[in-house]
């Protein structure tokens, strides 16, 4: 697979996120996107953090099409960036390769949408994003739950013995996918009732989807917006669904805190 | 001085959950956040030589997750 270079020494202003003016990240020392360092460019209330980035370390070498290292550098360096940045209070994070031409673009940017910045940072301000994905262990422990829940079922299962080998098959087939679909049920109703109560003890929600490929044992995927002074309960929130849950095999994952990526995408159309 | 060396098992397990963390960074990063649109911003990456690399990506982060213990008895 051909894919176009574009090493042509053209340098372009990366912009991470933006930030309140009087909480600033410390930047000194933090390497961005292709190991450039990392500035501010600020105006009224808000701030830009950018860098000065070669076009070519957001774009992959040609040599090699299938090795992503370079995206995967560039996504930690956006990433780290504005995990910096999210020590002294709330930051807008911008979506990956988010570039202007110099830093004067930047400087207009900040002036022309300065109120809708700060009304965006204001509602970050002293809350958190959360990732929580509710992942099934295997399949045995909710067929086992489904069979002891479902009388019926496990009678047309003991019945089967006395049948023709191929009426049993048929009635195994058709019981077989009874069950996964009475599992499928079960699981529904458990990781929705998981998702109201987490978002219950949050201040805000998405539901999210995942580019992961096998996501076929992957029941929830979402992010919370939750309060530092929430945290807690969040987390006990958390743990008690996980201990509710482990008997079905349905286990857990916390992430974060992130930049509120899922939270400024009513922003996005500015 | 006895350096410790993590097992090849060990080793893999840590590989697995930076991938699954850098699975969730691109869930977010390249799908959501402020987005910045009209003559200002540069199309400078293109979004086709991020989705060349994205492709590469998961096919590595989906290689370790077949290996993981959990999930193998799908």
């Amino acid at each position: 697979m051909a894919t176009p270079t574009v090493a042509d020494g053209i340098r372009v202003c990366y912009l991470y996120g933006v930030v309140r003016a009087d909480r600033q990240p410390l930047l000194d020392g933090i390497a961005g996107v292709g190991g450039t360092p990392v500035s501010i460019v600020e105006s009224g209330s808000v701030a830009a953090v950018v860098g000065d980035v070669a076009r070519e370390d957001l774009a992959p070498p040609t040599a090699e099409p299938d090795d992503a290292t370079w995206l995967e550098r560039a996504v930690l360096a956006h990433e780290h960036v504005l995990e910096q940045c999210l020590e002294p209070g709330p930051v807008l994070p911008m979506r990956f390769a988010t570039t202007l031409r110099e830093s004067d673009d930047v400087l207009a940017l900040l002036r022309e949408r300065e109120t809708e910045f700060s009304t965006s940072l204001e509602r970050l301000r002293g809350r958190r994003e959360w990732g929580v994905k509710a992942r099934l262990r295997s399949s045995e422990a909710l067929l086992r739950r489904v069979r002891m829940a479902r009388a019926d079922l496990a009678a047309t299962e003991a019945g089967l013995e006395n049948r023709s080998a191929g009426a049993a098959y048929l009635a195994r087939k058709r019981l077989d996918q009874e069950i996964g679909r009475a599992g499928d049920d079960l699981i529904a109703r458990l990781v929705n009732g998981a998702h109201e109560r987490l978002a219950a003890a949050a201040d805000d929600s998405r539901l999210m989807t995942s580019a992961q490929p096998r996501k076929e044992r992957i029941f929830l995927n979402a992010a919370y917006l939750v309060a530092e002074a929430g945290e807690q309960d969040f987390r006990e929130t958390l743990d008690a669904l996980g201990a509710e849950h482990a008997e079905v095999g349905l286990d857990y994952e916390l992430t974060g805190p992130w930049p509120a990526y899922n939270f400024v995408a009513d922003e996005a159309q500015l | 001085m006895t350096a410790i060396v993590p097992s090849a098992e060990e080793q893999r397990r840590r590989e697995l959950a930076q991938q699954v963390t850098l699975v969730e960074l691109l869930d977010r990063i390249l799908d959501k956040g402020v987005v910045i649109s009209g003559e200002i911003t540069l199309a400078v990456a293109g979004i086709d030589l991020v989705e060349v690399g994205l492709q590469a990506l998961i096919a590595s982060v989906d290689r370790l997750e077949r290996m993981r213990p959990d999930t193998a008895d799908g």
